[in-house]
């Protein structure tokens, strides 16, 4: 009968709470919603679902399960009983195996023999004859590879794999085998011990012809000439199942290991741990915000390779003072928590509008170190191998990286509740140990754990569920999915933000602790932060004052605002600094406007300011005698001479000296214009709805910076950007999205014009070099160029070029 | 977490809350390995730096001690990377020794047959080092004692010196218990002996005290202690006469045995007050006068103001490794950042005491700051628009608007003793003559200088214009005000030694205050600001006014 065949009632005939736990353990079973009971067991005998089950399994459910594939098989009816099994396995007794095979058979890895001749049910199966008999799903035998439990091919596989051979071990019963065997020269037994492991060898010639003297001679050919190794190509041997088991002294499975290994365990302190891991977590959380208050002020760009380049990197770690590892682990976690996103459109990572700042740091650090469990990602990876992997980048990107993380830590957790003392210290679970004992709980996962473990493990450290490599509670709460106990406790840890600042005489304010984010946001704005650490240092400046009175504060406001969050009084320099700053700001304003009017006549411009036939143009009067409006001047001439008033047109200052070059001078450094038109702050800006009226005039508007109250505000979300576009410099050194297109336009024209430049590139080890090179051609993304210091024609990659330069005429 | 009075930075800042009330104990703990940065009134900064963990190593503090008392002390968790750090700075002094071998004199032997190796084929090192003895031995000449002890330091495994001191010729000296004239009784005051005792313990050493607070006191101690021939370097001569005055009021000394070593008068007495002008004169490319340092088997060697070490006498320290060494300064600032060539030349910080604490305990003037901005005229405002850069700070400074606010102010101030001092002669002489006061400055003779600064002290005479010669080293007893109107740019430094002239207790416990006159919108500001800075930091609040308010000053 074939296996899937009993396993369809059997598992019919389970009660709910055991398909209950079959689920739990074997997600996959109904995971897409399973048709029914057939459905169910070819899909727990598929392949892939078997692959994923065995891979769940410990050494010694492995081992057992390794043994009986090898000695059962449902279809030829060939059962076992427990006892037959445990005398195939060493060191095993019954009751140890009994405890195993049952788990196994929980796992729908194993079948129970059917009573012969009536359906079968599980409360005849325990009483049949006794003992019930047990046999591994056929399908198993494929997931464990081609030789279970390290041991070859039955002899009578292997002639029928290679009949015109001679097999002369074929012809012997198992006694005369174990004679021959007992009776080998040293030699060739030293040999045999070779095959512990794996029953294959390499032998070159393996398929020689043997004669009887030779073998005398040579322990290989000696056992070959006796077919107690056989070879299957030219080059390799196996050894025969039959002799395998001999040779383990006719067990299946000679090194058992029921119980888990010890592992070495070294010891910190428990304050040490405690201190570590909380440091950790809160830095991890400064680390994060501080990292999407950039990243939501400059979205992160991406390369067309895909992740973020080192030169971005580079740029965030310095903005945060930080290196480039974390910042690389913290766009990772970012992305893992979905607190960042690509946008499609753009292809640069932006901050999800998730309300992140405003959550208690608590849940903020849950949804941290949840986010860092499931995600399948290894930020480990990131850095590593060459051409480096980038952050985001999808080389990073590991389906397996959640089990193999739980993995990592369920074994940390495990040897951590083990070496759990009274005395103070905690048990750190190193990476060796590590290794160790998640060979004995996963073996079929654990050589994949063992290239990213370091990485998880640093991971854990700096997101602080470990701290100085040993668990913390809560840590282990977090591990065993306890998220309300590791909310208690962290609650219990991380201290209330504070809301009070301690003001100084040097122009300081320091914030004892973790601030909450709206006092942190305004003090960012009226001072400099310095400093890095639990604590924050404001530094207080006239820059600073400065940039928060353009903010649109006011002495007063900003003088509450100090007496409100003080935990002193304020110090005499920083009163004086906050009023004497405010006293003079404002001495010079900057606006924006396209045309101006200037008459002697007030009264007309008066009325200029108030008719209603020209509230297109939004006239806002600078002084008495000045208007200024946002449309471009042939529209307000236009409007003007429609209105009956023809007005003279003023030359174009910027275009040499006119008429009008000593008024447009005038507009902005008279003195009494400052002081009557000075916008009032708070004022309602009004819409601006010149758009269409302009447009008819066959023109539109484009808007400067807005200041408030300036009746020029547009609702638009382009005009923002153009706003945004015009307050930036139009070139900046170095940096920024535009240097790939300079640097290309630069070489291009360097390569028009066979000139010499300056080039600074990086390798892909990051190793910075300047060059002086005649650019030949740039294609695909390359540059070929000739290097005159060594006479000779080099290329790089356009996208490690960090700058380059003309250089200049000799 | 407890509720400490610490917070531990990742960038190697501690921040000290002075208001908690176990802040004092926390001090003492972390003053033996931090460095203290700046301490204005709520929160101190303390700085954690290799060469302030090496020397908490040399006094024996180990990294365990340090890492616990972090932990104990600090409010928030302390970051795990810096605790890490400081063990393994720490692992890296005493790898290293500097020892008096029997047969081979110095030597250098160490634990650490790599570093050994390594420091060996250090470009610099390399040639200091004789042969060697065995894998972990090599000799050392005895005269590249101070400079191998400075290369060890910058190439970061700093070595522990136990060859110890030569002794020095004995010459008994002892303090006296009242003063011979007046026979009023004195005695060390607790902080100064503990000065003392630290540097005597230690060996070699600075001991940093402020202005007023009696660090030539400490200096005659530690002769007393020492009791062998002492070499003392001063800044300038009035400085030494001074010295020589105090050593015979405070200790068993006659005339007889105290040598003056200046420009006027070359005498070498078993104790011998040299200038540091002298010292540094250089005729013909060599230093004729530096002899004086080696020449002689001094047991003690003291350093007046420190922190204005001239460089020819830093290069000849390196050679003086064998001869106790001890720094007094005010300020271990040092515009040109060599703070860490004292360190390792003279030797580790040995006593280090807030201004402010020595002010609480009353042996220093509490004193009040005023900064009064002034508004330039609108023609001055032009000219300073459109002076050169280089002319800019002086013609700011020396505004006559000042000289009218500084008439005001000594007017205020009438009957109490007041300095003016500046920057700009021209300036000064200007106000020499509104004031109708005597002006003090390079050109006045020392004789002069003398019988002025006498009869001020006497109170017959209250007003003295100064210029940036009374920054050092002058006893004014009983100076209660002082105007500054013009300084040499930004120096933190000078700004502390000007209000240290104030800093002398009064008799009748009076504040002193002392003023700065800047002018608005120029670079004087700027400069002022940077001072100010250091003051605030050096926990000196102080007020700013503009002139026009001085009225209402409060007395």
């Amino acid at each position: 009968m074939s296996s899937l065949r009993s396993l369809i009632p059997e598992l019919a005939a389970r009660s709910d709470a055991s398909l209950r736990s079959l689920f739990a353990a074997r997600a996959d079973l109904w995971h897409p919603p399973v048709a029914d009971f057939a459905a169910l067991a070819a899909r727990a005998s598929s392949r892939a679902s078997l692959s994923r089950a065995v891979e769940r399994l410990t050494l010694p459910q492995l081992q057992t399960l390794q043994a009986m594939v090898l000695v059962t098989d449902p279809e030829q009816d060939k059962y076992r009983t427990v006892p037959e099994l445990a005398g195939v396995i060493a060191g095993a007794d019954p009751d140890m195996v009994s405890g195993l095979v049952a788990a196994l058979h929980r796992l729908a890895l194993v079948v129970a023999a059917p009573p012969p001749d009536q359906e079968p049910d599980k409360e005849d199966v325990k009483n049949d004859g006794g003992a019930p008999r047990f046999a591994a799903l056929t399908s198993v035998r494929e997931v464990l590879g081609a030789h279970p439990a390290g041991l070859g091919r039955p002899l009578r596989e292997l002639a029928a794999a290679r009949p015109q051979s001679r097999h002369p071990a074929l012809e012997l019963d198992p006694a005369e085998l174990a004679g021959l065997l007992a009776g080998a020269p040293p030699q060739a037994l030293g040999v045999l011990e070779k095959f512990v492991d794996s029953p294959l060898g390499t032998v070159s010639g393996a398929r020689r012809s043997v004669s009887a003297e030779a073998a005398g001679a040579n322990p290989v050919d000696w056992l070959l000439f006796h077919g107690l190794l056989v070879a299957i190509d030219d080059f390799h041997v196996e050894l025969p199942f039959e002799v395998g088991v001999l040779l383990r002294r006719g067990r299946i499975i000679a090194d058992f290991a029921p119980a888990p290994p010890a592992v070495p365990v070294e010891r910190v302190k428990t304050s040490v741990c405690a201190n570590a891991a909380l440091s950790a977590i809160g830095s991890s959380l400064r680390a994060m915000t501080a990292l999407l208050g950039e990243v939501s002020a400059t979205p992160v760009q991406t390369l067309r390779s895909g992740g973020v380049g080192v030169r971005e990197v580079r740029r965030l770690a310095k903005t945060l003072s930080t290196d480039m590892a974390q910042v690389c682990f913290h766009l990772e976690l970012a992305a893992m928590a979905h607190l960042v996103t690509l946008d499609p459109d753009t292809s640069r990572w932006r901050v999800a509008p998730t309300g992140w700042p405003d959550r208690e740091r608590p849940e903020q650090w849950l949804w941290l170190a949840s986010a860092w469990l499931a995600g399948d990602r290894l930020p480990g990876v990131v850095g590593t191998g060459s051409p480096a992997v980038n952050a985001l980048a999808a080389e990073a990107f590991r389906p397996d990286a959640p089990v193999l993380r739980r993995l990592a830590l369920e074994t940390v957790a495990e040897v951590h509740a083990e070496g759990r003392r009274d005395d103070a210290t905690e048990p750190v679970a190193g990476p060796d140990a590590v290794v160790v004992r998640a060979a004995w709980r996963r073996p079929r996962l654990a050589h994949r754990l063992h290239a990213v473990l370091p990485g998880v493990l640093a991971e854990a450290e700096r997101l602080g569920v470990t701290g100085s490599g040993a668990l913390t509670a809560v840590g282990a709460a977090v591990v065993a999915g306890r998220w309300d106990d590791a909310l208690d406790l962290l609650d219990a840890a991380l201290p209330a933000p504070v809301e009070k600042v301690l003001l100084q005489a040097d122009l300081t304010a320091v914030a004892p602790g973790f601030l909450s984010p709206r006092l942190a946001g305004e003090l960012a704005l009226l001072a400099d932060a310095e400093g890095q650490g639990p604590a924050t240092i404001y530094r207080f400046g006239a820059a600073s004052i400065r940039r928060a009175l353009d903010a649109g504060r006011s002495a007063e406001s900003i003088m509450a605002f100090l007496v409100e969050h003080a935990a002193t009084d304020i110090p005499q320099p920083l009163e004086y600094l906050v009023r004497d700053t405010a006293a003079r700001h404002g001495l010079l304003t900057v606006g924006s406007g396209a045309t101006f009017v200037t008459s002697e006549d007030t009264a007309l411009l008066a009325g200029l300011l108030a008719g209603d036939a020209f509230a297109p143009l939004a006239f806002t009067a600078l002084a008495p005698t000045v208007l200024v409006s946002p449309a471009p001047p042939r529209a307000v001439a236009a409007a003007l001479r429609k209105a009956g008033l023809p007005p003279a047109l003023a030359a174009d200052p910027s275009r040499g000296a006119g008429p009008g070059a000593g008024l447009g001078a005038g507009l902005w450094s008279g003195g009494p214009a400052r002081t009557a038109t000075r916008p009032s702050r708070g004022g309602e800006p009004a819409p601006y709805e010149a758009p269409q009226a302009v447009a008819s005039v066959g023109t539109t508007a484009a808007n400067g910076v807005v200041l408030p109250g300036n009746r020029l505000a547009e609702p638009d979300e382009v005009g923002a950007q153009l706003v945004l576009l015009r307050s930036k410099p139009v070139l900046t050194h170095g940096a920024g999205e535009a240097a790939p297109a300079i640097v290309l336009e630069t070489l291009r024209s360097a390569v028009r014009h066979r000139r010499a430049v300056r080039l600074t590139t990086a390798s892909g080890s990051g190793e910075v070099e300047t060059l002086r090179l005649y650019p030949l051609s740039i294609a695909e993304g390359r540059v070929r160029a000739f290097d005159p210091g060594h006479d000779s024609e080099r290329i790089f990659g356009i996208h490690r070029i960090m700058d380059v330069e003309p250089e200049e005429d000799a | 977490m407890s509720d400490g009075p610490l917070i531990v930075q990742s960038d190697k800042t501690i921040l000290l809350e002075v208001g908690h009330e176990a802040a004092t104990a926390a001090r003492h703990a972390i003053a033996a390995f931090a460095e203290l940065e700046r301490a204005p009134e709520h929160v101190h900064t303390y700085r954690i730096t290799p060469l302030g963990l090496w020397n908490a190593r040399a006094a024996g503090l180990d990294a365990e001690q340090v890492l616990d008392t972090l932990l104990t002390y600090s409010r928030f968790p302390v970051p795990h990377a810096l605790l890490v750090d400081i063990e393994e700075v720490m692992s890296r002094y005493g790898r290293l020794r500097l020892e008096k071998d029997p047969v081979h004199g110095l030597v250098m032997r160490t634990t650490d047959f790599p570093v050994l190796e390594e420091v060996s084929r250090a470009k610099k090192i390399g040639p200091l080092l004789g042969p060697r003895i065995d894998p972990l031995t090599v000799v050392v000449h005895s005269s590249q004692r101070g400079t191998l002890k400075q290369l060890l330091l910058r190439a970061g495994w700093p070595a522990e010196d136990l060859a110890g001191y030569v002794d020095g010729t004995p010459h008994p000296i002892a303090l006296t218990a009242s003063e011979p004239g007046s026979g009023t009784g004195w005695s060390l005051r607790p902080y100064q002996n503990l000065a003392v005792e630290n540097f005597w313990a230690g060996g070699s050493g600075v001991v940093v005290l402020p202005c007023g607070a009696g660090k030539t006191l400490v200096g005659a101690a530690a002769m007393a202690v020492s009791g062998t021939t002492t070499l003392i370097l001063v800044t300038n001569t009035v400085s030494a006469r001074q010295w020589k005055d105090e050593l015979l009021r405070r200790t068993t000394l006659t005339e007889a045995e105290i040598g003056e070593y200046s420009g006027a008068v070359k005498e070498v007495r078993p104790v011998t007050i040299a200038t540091y002008q002298v010292l540094a004169m250089r005729r013909g490319g060599l230093y004729p006068h530096l002899e004086l340092l080696n020449g002689n088997d001094w047991g003690l060697i003291i350093y007046d103001e420190v922190h204005l070490l001239p460089a020819p006498i830093f290069r000849m320290t390196a050679d003086l490794q064998a001869r106790r060494r001890l720094g007094l300064t005010a300020t271990l600032v040092r515009e040109d950042g060599r703070e860490g060539e004292v360190f390792s030349l003279i030797g580790p910080k040995r006593y280090d005491a807030p201004w402010k604490d020595i002010e609480a305990q009353g042996y220093i003037a509490p004193a009040d700051c005023v900064e009064v901005r002034v508004d330039l005229p609108q023609d001055e405002r032009m000219a300073y628009a459109m002076a050169d850069d280089a002319d800019k700070y002086r013609l700011c400074s020396t505004s006559d608007t000042k000289s009218a606010v500084v008439e005001t102010l000594v007017a205020r101030h009438a009957g109490e003793q007041l300095l003016v001092i500046g920057q700009y002669i021209d300036q000064l002489d200007d106000l020499a003559a509104r004031l109708d006061a005597p002006l003090i400055t390079g050109a006045t003779s020392v004789k002069e200088r003398q019988r002025l600064f006498g009869e001020f002290r006497a109170g017959t005479l209250h007003t003295l214009v100064v210029s940036k010669v009374a920054n050092f080293s002058i006893d004014l007893p009983e100076a209660s005000v002082a105007i500054q109107v013009s300084g040499s740019f930004g120096s933190r430094q000078e700004e502390a030694q000007r209000l240290g002239r104030l800093m002398r207790p009064k008799s009748d416990g009076r504040t002193a205050r002392f003023y700065t006159l800047v002018a608005r919108d120029t670079i004087d500001a700027d400069f002022a600001a940077k001072r100010q800075r250091f003051l605030a930091e050096q926990g000196y609040a102080y007020r700013i006014l503009d002139a026009a308010d001085i009225g209402e000053l409060q007395e």
